[in-house]
């Protein structure tokens, strides 16, 4: 019986994530088409079903009633394969993330660095269709998505780590507990909040760190030679990221499922109103991508590897040994650690453009001594 | 970062914002009470004469400045040769009779300025224009300066102080006129026959003259050419056939 119900559970868990990957992708492009479309004064796509809602679905269709086209000289099995593989971190992701209270998947106790462990399945898929489509810009565009992917993984890592630290415990279960009472980790560490989330867009592969496929600047990098629903299943899977991504913020930074009322309605053991919290906060957190998105330009990918290590991944190490420090040593640790990570926030927000400013300046006169 | 926060504020002021999109089957632009949309000339389809007249009125007094009355003659313009112009006219002044102009000083001049009309009259007779080594020996003659002289020639537009073709176009510019586009004849006229107001061509056929008023307004713009042959409603291409009509007539 026991194992009946776990058979059960492990099944639904399957089709919510799968679902929810799907879902996601449609309802996401129509939500950024739509909102950028605001933003720059326009209405965007508003004709197909209630404000446009079916947009998505009909271009997916549209993308499905297309030939199933390979070029002649591709590697056949791993072409084909590249594209399924691509949503592996995005579903698997799902598995321990707490939707609700009283609903995960599997709560497993490693979470934190299994969320690590199937996002790089990204890397390898998108590694895997640039090089089976033997196609230089293709094998390029994904190398070059590649080494974003792996670069930004590491401030990542090390912003997951402070989580960590913080909570005591890996699990993303214990990671919502330890935030219970709205002491958010947004609040208590924006600086490692920022860490993760530049990480996370920059893993996603979306503007302003949207250099591997910059539709406007260069051949579509590892989907060059992609089409019809296995191109559709990467856009997809970059679509669903948004959400998936938000998900796991939400999760580590703002407590989760969290929100008042949170026992009102409770089935089975599954509390329902929570999961509407949930969604709020992951779909202001899109809104926020989409927001960002539209209003920073694309990076040079000397910039893009520069932030990565000459910004992020130092400051990272600093704020990791601080943190730890001050987990430590300081007593309630919170209030330390609110206090080093507002500074530390705060002055990267305002020393940032002084200091770029000033070296830029520096590498102009230096420039023009040897010219 | 900074920077980038005061961009995304910006972005974020835009969303709440109309959108300028107009869904065009359904809605369509609420345009200003007096906007009359784009303009264009009504050509009639009979007689394929475009009821414009390029009198570029509408283009002076249009308040917000959107009309460009662009006209294009249908014939090619003559090149002006000045030169030769000049010279017909030095031949034509120094053929004249010192004689002659003796006689008509005796004759009508009495003193003091007095007769002095009556003798320019009977010069331009005799001349059919007022000479200028005709006028010096007047001068001559009477003890008054040749600057007094032109005084008085110059006062009265009947005196001409150049030779006349045989054909004295004179177009009209009055108030209906000008309106209804007679400078625009006028300059058809001096592009066809090469010459601008008050001159003549040089093979002596043709004077181009503006006519304070010719009493025709209804047919305006209208011209005369010579003494009795009056047209009405010229446009300038009809004014440039009119002058091919004489010369033809001319040559056969």
């Amino acid at each position: 019986m026991h194992v009946f119900l776990d058979i059960l559970r492990a099944i639904v868990a399957i089709v919510i994530a799968y679902s929810v990957v799907f879902v996601a992708a449609i309802v996401n492009i129509w939500f950024e088409r739509r909102f950028l479309a605001f933003m720059q004064d326009r209405l965007g796509p508003n004709r197909t079903g209630w404000q446009g809602v079916l947009q998505s679905v009909a271009d997916s269709f549209k993308m499905m009633g297309k030939e199933d086209f390979a070029p002649a000289h591709v590697d056949h099995a791993i072409f084909t394969m590249a594209p399924i593989m691509v949503m592996i971190g995005a579903v698997a992701v799902q598995l321990v993330i707490p939707y609700t209270k009283g609903w995960t998947g599997q709560d497993l106790n490693i979470g934190i660095i299994y969320i690590v462990a199937v996002t790089s399945f990204t890397v390898l898929a998108i590694l895997l269709g640039g090089w089976a489509s033997h196609n230089k810009y293709s094998l390029v565009g994904a190398l070059r998505s590649a080494a974003q992917m792996v670069s930004y993984e590491v401030p990542m890592i090390l912003a997951l780590l402070v989580v960590a630290m913080g909570t005591g415990f890996l699990s993303l279960n214990a990671v919502v507990g330890a935030q219970h009472g709205y002491r958010w980790f947004f609040f208590v560490m924006p600086f490692t909040f920022f860490l993760f989330y530049v990480a996370s867009i920059a893993e996603l592969n979306r503007g302003p760190f949207d250099l591997p496929e910059a539709e406007s600047e260069l051949v579509a990098g590892y989907s060059t030679e992609y089409s019809g629903m296995r191109f559709g299943m990467f856009f997809l899977n970059e679509y669903a990221g948004l959400t998936i991504m938000s998900m796991v913020t939400v999760t580590l930074f703002f407590g989760g499922w969290e929100g008042p009322g949170a026992n009102l309605l409770v089935v089975h053991g599954i509390a329902l109103i929570p999961f509407i919290w949930f969604m709020i906060k992951v779909y202001v957190l899109v809104f926020v991508l989409v927001w960002i998105r539209l209003t920073i330009p694309r990076l040079q990918v000397d910039q893009l590897m520069g932030f990565a290590w000459k910004i992020l991944i130092p400051l990272g190490l600093l704020n990791i040994g601080a943190s730890g420090a001050i987990i430590l040593w300081a007593h309630p640790w919170r209030v330390g650690m609110a206090i080093f990570q507002w500074i530390l926030f705060l002055g990267f927000i305002g020393l940032f453009d002084p200091v770029m400013r000033w070296r830029l300046r520096r590498l102009r006169e230096r420039l023009a001594v040897t010219a | 970062m900074l920077g980038m926060l005061k961009a995304m504020r910006t972005t974020l002021s835009h969303l709440p914002r109309k959108t300028v999109t107009v869904q065009y089957p359904e809605e369509r632009e609420v345009l200003p009470e007096r906007s009359r949309g784009l303009f264009s000339v009504v050509i009639n389809p009979a007689t394929d004469d475009p009821r414009c007249r390029s009198c570029t009125l509408c283009e002076t007094n249009c308040p917000v400045q959107v009309i460009r009355v662009n006209y294009r003659s249908k014939y090619a313009v003559p090149a002006v040769n000045e030169a030769r112009i000049a010279a017909a006219r030095v031949a034509v002044q120094s053929s004249y009779d010192d004689k002659l102009v003796d006689k008509i000083v005796q004759e009508h001049y009495l003193e003091n300025g007095v007769g002095m009309v009556t003798v320019l009259q009977e010069m331009q007779e005799a001349f059919g224009f007022l000479p200028r080594l005709a006028l010096q020996q007047v001068s001559l003659r009477t003890g008054l300066s040749l600057s007094e002289l032109y005084g008085l020639a110059t006062f009265y537009p009947q005196f001409r102080l150049a030779p006349v073709g045989k054909y004295v176009i004179n177009v009209c510019t009055g108030a209906a006129c000008r309106v209804a586009g007679a400078s625009l004849v006028i300059d058809a006229f001096s592009e066809e026959l090469g010459i601008g107001l008050d001159e003549t061509t040089a093979d002596g056929l043709f004077t181009l003259q503006a006519a304070n008023c010719l009493g025709a307004c209804a047919l305006a713009p209208v011209v005369r050419v010579g003494e009795t042959d009056t047209r009405g409603r010229l446009s300038a291409d009809a004014a440039r056939e009119l002058v091919r009509g004489l010369r033809a007539g001319e040559e056969a």
